[in-house]
């Protein structure tokens, strides 16, 4: 009996996996060498651990993220990122319009973090190419996350 | 000559400046404490000749300085331009509010060199030799559309509208030739001292490429830019020049490009000193921008003016550009 | 026979031009020496409008030259120009002045094939062969109207040395100054005159010269405010 399950077990895992290799199949004219080139899931980590840190020692973006769950708003990060770099990630949650209507958020504050986000890709190595192709995927959140002029 | 003096200005100028980028430059662990400034570095393009924002030769949709949004943006710049027979200083201020408006000061000196010498000795009157030819310029931009930054996923680019106001100082002839007064040695060629530019402007920097490029399109009257006065005998209509940049980011802080404009022309009929002696060519360049931090960058490029005045020196006029600018 | 003068005298004083006189004008540079191709106009004090001349004005293009260099005509005139040369030439109008801040009374250009009767195979002094007469405007003359009053310089898009000038003038009384640097104009009504100058290359206006006309011919004398370049050849 144990052994009938186990094979059904291993029929099933097999059976998902290829259901999940043939969705991926299919949405991977996803194209992933962005984010292998940002280190894959281990880079984003360790960027996004990197980025918060001067985030919140910065004097411009320090007060929009003091109060909120850093680790929780790191993960967020993650997957986002991970996301838009053509990982095989999806990221769950609220659209980033809402995510950001709590806050008055300018112009100069998106540049703001832009540019520390910036300073962290430096600091990991990350080159200028790469750095610019994930910003180009970012820049245009910019009209649902800027709120105020 | 005159070259050596600016050399040292320069460097002098250009040190202290360098220097007050040192902090930013200590780009690891330690954040910077940043100041308010909302834009990207470069984002704002360089200080043009004629004080608007853009590349060297040409006006772009961007505005100067850093302020965006509803702050306030700035930047000053001093340029030097030397071909083999002539010379060019140019320095100004420019202000913006977000990146909506942009309203620019500059002014321009320019060494007619072996002309002023052909002047003298037609007008019978060595005053005119080693005769300057300066000019005032205000400057009015404002964008209407888009993002050249941020809209990257679009193929929208930014777009701006603006006017150069330009006045010529060419000095008068009263000295020499009583009867004409206050006429200008410009107005003998049938030109005018003073005119205005129009443009649009249309810049986008494909961000995944990093690579910018930017469209002007401007009804000008000007020759040489408004150096020789605007229209001539018979050409006193505006005419529409097309201006193109194209740059590359290398990194954060470099940057390098060509930039090619188009000119009027407009003295083509005029043979009385010679048929084309006036002619006037399109210009182009190459350069490389750095900008260590945001408060400083310079701006060198090889420049091709063409042929300027060939009645009198029939050469093709290139050279070096230099350009430093400030900018908060 | 004195009934025969007396005769003569009353026809003399009945003609139209009973009260009109001579005015002989000779104008010098400002080194003194004789100033030729100086445009003279005179207005009486009773200003008349001109008249165009009776039939075309020629100014013909010989050895890459115009032929006059100047030419003045009454408004309204038309200018017939005629190529002798062997070659082509392409005849336009451009502004006047030293450095040309006059714009032209009239713009016009036009091709000019070589002369009908030139052998072919000859070549203008820059080299340049006949062109082949199928390219050709297909004719070696051309007329233009001139309707406004003013200076046109002449030139050639092809020999870009060439210069010739025109002057339109608005009144009926004009002449040019000849080598020794006289002009004579005829006819003219008795009273105050004025006599006003033009040189193609003068940077300033002329001094005009006031002039008292009679039956008796008037003669006198003036000085640029400028030597004229000497024009080659």
């Amino acid at each position: 009996m144990t052994r009938i399950l186990s094979h059904l077990g291993r029929a099933l895992l097999l059976g998902t996996a290829l259901l999940a290799g043939t969705a991926q199949a299919q949405t991977a004219a996803r194209d992933d060498t962005l984010y292998q080139q940002l280190g894959a899931q281990p880079g984003l980590t360790k960027l996004m651990d990197d980025f918060m840190t001067r985030l919140l020692a910065d004097s411009r973006m320090g007060p929009f993220f003091k109060d909120v769950d850093h680790q929780h708003v790191k993960d967020e990060l993650v997957t986002q990122f991970c996301e838009v770099s053509g990982g095989p990630c999806k990221r769950k949650g609220p659209d980033m319009k809402k995510a950001h209507s709590g806050m008055d958020i300018t112009k100069s504050n998106f540049n703001a973090l832009v540019e520390v986000l910036q300073q962290s890709m430096d600091a990991q190595g990350i080159p200028f190419t790469t750095q610019n192709k994930l910003l180009a995927k970012l820049a245009p959140m910019h009209r649902d996350i800027i709120n105020t002029p | 000559m005159p070259f050596k003096p600016s050399r040292v200005a320069l460097a002098c100028g250009v040190l202290p400046l360098a220097l007050v980028c040192a902090p930013a430059l200590a780009q690891s662990s330690p954040p910077s404490a940043s100041t308010h400034s909302g834009k990207l570095l470069l984002t704002g393009g360089v200080s043009s000749i004629d004080g608007a924002a853009g590349g060297g030769l040409t006006p772009w949709a961007v505005t100067g300085g850093y302020g965006t949004g509803t702050e306030f943006g700035g930047s000053g710049f001093v340029t030097r331009v030397k071909t083999q027979d002539f010379g060019l200083t140019g320095y100004g201020v420019a202000a913006s509010w977000g990146d909506r408006v942009e309203v620019s000061l500059a002014q321009q000196d320019f060494d007619t060199g072996p002309v002023g010498g052909a002047l003298a000795a037609f007008l019978g009157d060595p005053g005119f030799n080693g005769l300057h030819l300066k000019q005032d310029i205000v400057g009015l931009k404002v964008r209407v559309a888009g993002d050249a930054v941020l809209d990257s996923d679009t193929w929208m680019p930014q777009v701006a509208v603006g006017l150069e106001y330009k006045k010529a100082h060419a000095g008068h002839l009263g000295d020499s030739l009583p009867a004409l007064g206050n006429q200008s040695v410009l107005q003998l060629f049938g030109t005018k001292d003073s005119g205005t530019d129009l443009y649009v402007s249309a810049t986008k920097l494909f961000l995944a490429q990093g690579i910018l490029v930017n469209g002007t399109l401007r009804a000008t009257k000007a020759n040489q830019n408004g150096l020789l006065g605007f229209g001539a005998t018979g050409h006193t209509s505006y005419k529409l020049m097309p201006e193109f940049s194209l740059a590359y980011l290398f990194s954060k802080n470099w940057v390098a490009g060509v930039e090619y404009r188009a000119k009027p022309d407009n003295f083509k009929d005029n043979t009385v000193v010679g048929a084309g002696a006036l002619k006037e060519d399109d210009w182009a360049d190459v350069f490389v921008a750095w900008a260590p931090c945001k408060t400083f960058s310079l701006t060198a490029a090889y420049v091709d003016l063409g042929k300027i005045v060939p009645g009198v020196v029939d050469k093709r006029q290139t050279g070096f550009y230099l350009s430093a600018q400030i900018a908060f | 026979m004195i009934k025969h003068t007396l005769a003569l005298l009353a026809l003399a004083a009945g003609t139209g031009f009973a009260q009109a006189g001579t005015v002989q004008l000779t104008v010098l540079d400002k080194d003194g020496k004789p100033a030729p191709d100086v445009v003279v106009l005179l207005e009486p004090a009773a200003k008349a409008k001109a008249s165009p001349a009776a039939s075309a004005v020629v100014i013909t293009q010989e050895g890459s030259r115009f032929v006059p260099f100047l030419t003045v005509v009454p408004v309204g005139s038309t200018l017939r120009f005629v190529n002798k040369d062997d070659y082509d030439h392409h005849v336009r109008s451009g502004p006047s002045g030293p450095l040309g801040s006059i714009p032209a009374a009239k713009s016009f250009e036009m091709r000019l094939d070589a002369a009908p009767s030139s052998s072919p195979g000859g070549t203008d002094p820059y080299g340049n062969a006949p062109a082949p007469k199928k390219k050709g405007s297909g004719t070696s003359t051309g007329e233009v109207k001139v309707d406004q009053a003013g200076p046109i310089a002449l030139g050639c898009h092809i020999h870009g040395s060439m210069r010739g000038q025109v002057y339109v003038a608005d009144t009926p009384w004009f002449a040019k100054t000849d080598a020794n640097g006289v002009a004579s104009i005829e006819g003219v009504p008795d009273g105050a005159g004025q006599l006003t100058l033009w040189h193609p290359d003068q940077l300033q206006d002329q001094t005009p010269v006031r002039v008292q006309v009679s039956a008796s011919p008037v003669k006198t004398s003036t000085q640029l405010n400028f030597v004229p370049r000497r024009r080659r050849g």
